[in-house]
């Protein structure tokens, strides 16, 4: 029997006045996978998980989670999804035992329950030592765990998470992708929206990028840079002027790409023999006395995908 | 990159000197100057965003109508309604003013809190602008809200009968009075933890001292044991001064004790606001 | 949308694998979120929730208790002896209009948590969960109800023990006073709820909810009788719900015996007024995100 993805949507489409935000998004996850939602500011990245999460009702399209229509079911969309929107949504003059307690109980636990759920919980995100402290106390990123554990309180099926670390520091970040790759293990299937490349990169199996309201990429990160093509010879010259002798140097190696930044930023060329290229372009250069203030072998980043795709970065 | 030609010229300390010395801090004038920019920054944000000036400004005003309305023919029975208004509205933009003491206080807190007076702090400019900029800013806020109620007042019978200087003294005597006031909010703002801990610390204060005054009513209307209270309250001097200002009639005595008044209140609160800010942070 | 057993199986069904449909079905019965027992805990849950948030604001004495004795002492003060000239206990008469107005602020305050409800994502977040759809406005009615009664006992005893107040009315007048009350506060939380959804940043509004306190407050015959009022303005003083309702909450104090009609006209007032407000605040709720 073939089975049907846990999340289906076919041709969403949303409209706020005259301003179209979604224009027909088709995506499908699987059980137990982590979809990243990829996307510059404004591309409807936010309102598509509003459309899922119920919050909000689309003009036209379908979308179902397990088999539910989320316009004709919402009740029972909701018993299954679990959502961390953008902002942390915990009350600032409760603790954060008080806030996993609140939610545990409108979740139907018992007392009793919700305050071991709670308990649980503090553990597993690190926030015990701040139990019974008032949220406004805490630091972005203990909000954004706490936020994160409110989501989860029961295990959802479908975990929606729109930007969860934006504006955290870089350990907090880590500590959070810790924590979802946690969910995931837990067969959690995991729908994250975010601007950070290399969020995605972390902790998605499949990407879509969305631009304009519309898909247009889906694939695995590995696909994704495919497209875009291989490995790279990325390089910085010590000296700027000698940016044109090598591209006459290496001309016949293919062409010489210049990046966002100029001829001052890192300038590139493609590799498709990796180690032997990028030998091969320190030698002639050695040879022709060009000074190197960096050469390094690299994969194309989600930037370069996004860049390819869009025309324009994040 | 490291090649990159030098944008900036030789650094010689003759030059970082003259650098220095082009964005010194001190003197009157330049404090003068960066107070008056961190004002016109303050008083831009008030008007693109005039929620809050334009429902003070109405609120006065409406409590004007309102007490003119329901008051007129109990305090002054059988005359007509402008009367009550003349006698009225000295005391309606006081206490519209004294409300606003909160507000300013608030604003003063947020501009602590919100970045903006550390970013000035890191500036090359005069070490008070963030508090300065605030007082005059929140000045001209008072000066438009009386405005507005002598405007309003017009419409209902209040007349200026004192000349160009009374009206001056009429327009300027609150605001002083107010500002002064604001002080005392500036220097709780320093202190406070939270926007509300300051409106939670002003507000009680203010009723008290706008319902026990002769603003509403004259002395004749109160019991006798708040009569000595009602006398001695500065908004009642205050009240009264703006209202011979208005009347063309000798204010002199009243006009001074509440100069003194605010004189005393800009000294004790400006010196404890002053010494709070620069230990903060 | 019926929650009825057939709406509780996935249109979709023989596609999804089973064990996932039989997980979902088990999830979905546990957590449903219909019926009106379910609505009742949740908002029980939520109002204990904002009653905490309420506890924790260190303003609240200070809204609760010190505003509406100030005001009911202040305009005690000023306005005692010259009503007395007019033939009026003032205390009597004054009262009514500062409890009003106690219950008035309370509306005022729900409309500042609602908007920083809905700026938080608190709003969107209870409104994703599976809850009853009700829950997160009554409970915001329910914990601002708390407050504007906790407000009320505290200004009768004070208005009781210092200035001399009497409810001079049987215990039905008593329970009048109480139903009026408690739908006053309802209609003020309603209306006011119309102006947070709208409005939805805190800061605005904090800014316009003052507004509708002068002419409905102010320009009413609470502080001061109609006559008193320029002839012209007298019609509208004297029929908008504000006086009405202090008409009626003062005829109950007095115990007097034409209690019943002013309380009729009080009650239709402010029903009518519930019932556009809520239908109205249930469309602009709709229409969130």
């Amino acid at each position: 029997m073939l089975v049907a993805p846990i999340v289906e949507v076919k041709n969403l489409t949303k409209r706020f006045g005259n301003t179209v935000v979604l224009r027909g998004i088709n995506l499908t996850v699987e059980r137990g996978t982590v979809l990243g939602v990829l996307g510059p500011n404004g591309a409807g990245k936010t309102t598509a998980i509003n459309c899922l999460t119920t919050l909000l009702t689309p003009d036209g399209g379908e979308a179902t989670i397990a088999g539910y229509n989320v316009v004709e079911q919402p009740e029972a969309v909701r018993s299954l999804i679990g959502l961390t929107g953008q902002f942390a949504a915990v009350d600032e003059v409760l603790t954060a035992r008080e806030n996993l307690i609140l939610f545990s109980r409108l979740l139907r636990l018992s007392g009793g329950a919700a305050k071991r759920r709670a308990t649980e919980l503090l553990t597993q995100f690190d926030l015990l030592e701040a139990a019974d402290r008032q949220v406004k106390t805490f630091s972005g990123g203990m909000r954004r765990r706490l936020d994160l554990a409110a989501s989860i309180v029961v295990s959802p099926l479908v975990l929606f998470l729109d930007e969860p670390t934006t504006g955290l520091d870089p350990r907090s970040r880590q500590q959070l992708w810790a924590v979802v790759k946690d969910l995931k293990a837990q067969g959690i299937t995991i729908i994250l929206t975010t601007q950070y490349l290399e969020e995605a990169d972390a902790l998605a199996d499949q990407i879509v990028v969305i631009d304009q309201g519309q898909v247009i990429a889906k694939g695995t990160v590995d696909e994704l840079k495919d497209k875009v093509g291989g490995k790279f010879c990325e390089l910085r010259l010590a000296n700027l002027e000698d940016y044109e002798k090598v591209k006459d140097l290496l001309s016949d190696m293919g062409e010489v790409i210049v990046g966002e930044m100029g001829k001052e930023g890192p300038i590139a060329i493609a590799a498709p023999d990796g180690a032997n290229t990028l030998t091969e372009v320190v030698l002639r250069l050695e040879s022709a006395n060009i000074p190197l203030a960096d050469i390094s072998l690299r994969r194309p980043s989600l930037d370069d995908v996004f860049f390819s795709l869009t025309g324009h970065t994040t | 990159m490291m090649t990159q030609k030098l944008a900036q010229p030789e650094l010689d300390p003759d030059t970082i000197a003259a650098m220095v010395a082009a964005r010194r801090e001190g003197g009157l004038q330049r404090t003068l100057h960066d107070i008056v920019v961190v004002a016109w920054r303050n008083m831009l944000i008030d008007f693109r965003n005039p929620a809050s000036l334009v429902v003070s400004a109405l609120f006065s005003t409406s409590l004007l109508f309102v007490f003119t309305a329901s008051f007129a023919q109990v305090v002054t029975p059988g005359e007509g309604f402008s009367g009550y208004a003349q006698f009225l509205l000295p005391f309606a933009s006081v206490q519209g003013l004294m409300f606003n003491t909160v507000d300013i206080g608030v604003f003063f807190y947020n501009d602590l809190e919100n970045g903006m007076d550390i970013r000035l702090r890191a500036m090359p400019i005069a070490r008070l602008s963030a508090i300065g900029g605030r007082l005059l800013s929140s000045g001209a806020r008072l000066l438009i809200q009386v405005a507005t109620i002598v405007l309003a007042g017009h419409l209902i019978g209040f007349r200026f009968q004192g000349g160009l200087l009374g009206a001056i003294g009429f327009f300027l005597l609150p605001v002083v009075f107010t500002l002064s006031l604001a002080l005392i909010g500036f220097y709780i703002a320093v202190g406070a933890k939270s926007a509300e801990t300051v409106s939670a610390v002003l507000n009680p204060w203010i009723l008290p001292f706008t319902f026990l005054s002769v603003g509403y009513v004259p002395i004749e209307g109160f019991p006798d044991w708040a009569q000595p209270i009602v006398t001695r309250n500065p908004v009642s001097i205050l009240s009264e001064a703006m209202r011979s200002l208005a009347s063309g009639e000798p204010a002199l005595q009243n006009v001074i004790i509440i100069l003194l008044c605010s004189l005393a209140l800009c000294l004790l609160f400006g010196t404890l606001t002053v010494r709070a800010y620069q230990r903060r942070i | 949308m019926s929650n009825s057993k057939e709406n509780m199986r996935a249109t979709k069904v023989e596609a999804i694998a089973p064990e996932i449909s039989a997980l979902a079905q088990k999830m979905i019965a546990k957590r449903q979120e219909t019926g009106w027992r379910r609505a009742i805990v949740d908002s029980w849950l939520i109002t204990g929730r904002n009653l905490i948030r309420l506890k924790r604001n260190p303003i609240i004495i200070v809204a609760i208790a010190i505003f509406p004795i100030v005001f009911l002492a202040g305009f005690w003060i000023v306005g005692q002896k010259l009503m007395a000239t007019q033939g009026v206990n003032y205390i009597q008469y004054l009262v009514p209009i500062i409890n009003l107005q106690a219950l008035f602020f309370a509306g005022l305050g729900s409309a500042l948590m609602f908007a920083q409800d809905i700026e938080s994502g608190m709003m969107d977040r209870c409104r994703a969960m599976p809850i009853a759809r009700i829950a997160t406005i009554a409970g915001l009615v329910m914990a601002y109800m708390v407050r504007a009664l906790l407000s009320t006992l505290i200004l009768l005893l004070v208005a009781f023990a210092i200035f001399g107040f009497r409810f001079q009315g049987s215990v039905i007048d008593a329970l009048g006073y109480l139903l009026l009350i408690v739908i006053f506060t309802a209609t003020c939380i309603t209306g006011y709820s119309v102006l947070a959804i709208k409005l939805r940043r805190p800061d605005l509004v904090n800014a316009v909810a003052i507004i509708p306190y002068t002419p409905l407050l102010l320009l009413s015959n609470g502080f001061s009788p109609t006559e008193n009022f320029p002839t012209w303005l007298q019609p509208i003083i004297r029929y908008q719900p504000v006086s009405v309702t202090s008409d009626a909450l003062r005829s109950l104090v007095a115990g007097g015996s034409n209690s019943l009609p002013l309380f009729g006209f009080s009650l239709l007032w402010l029903v009518g007024l519930l019932v556009v407000f809520g239908v109205w605040a249930k469309n602009a709720y709709k229409q969130l995100v």
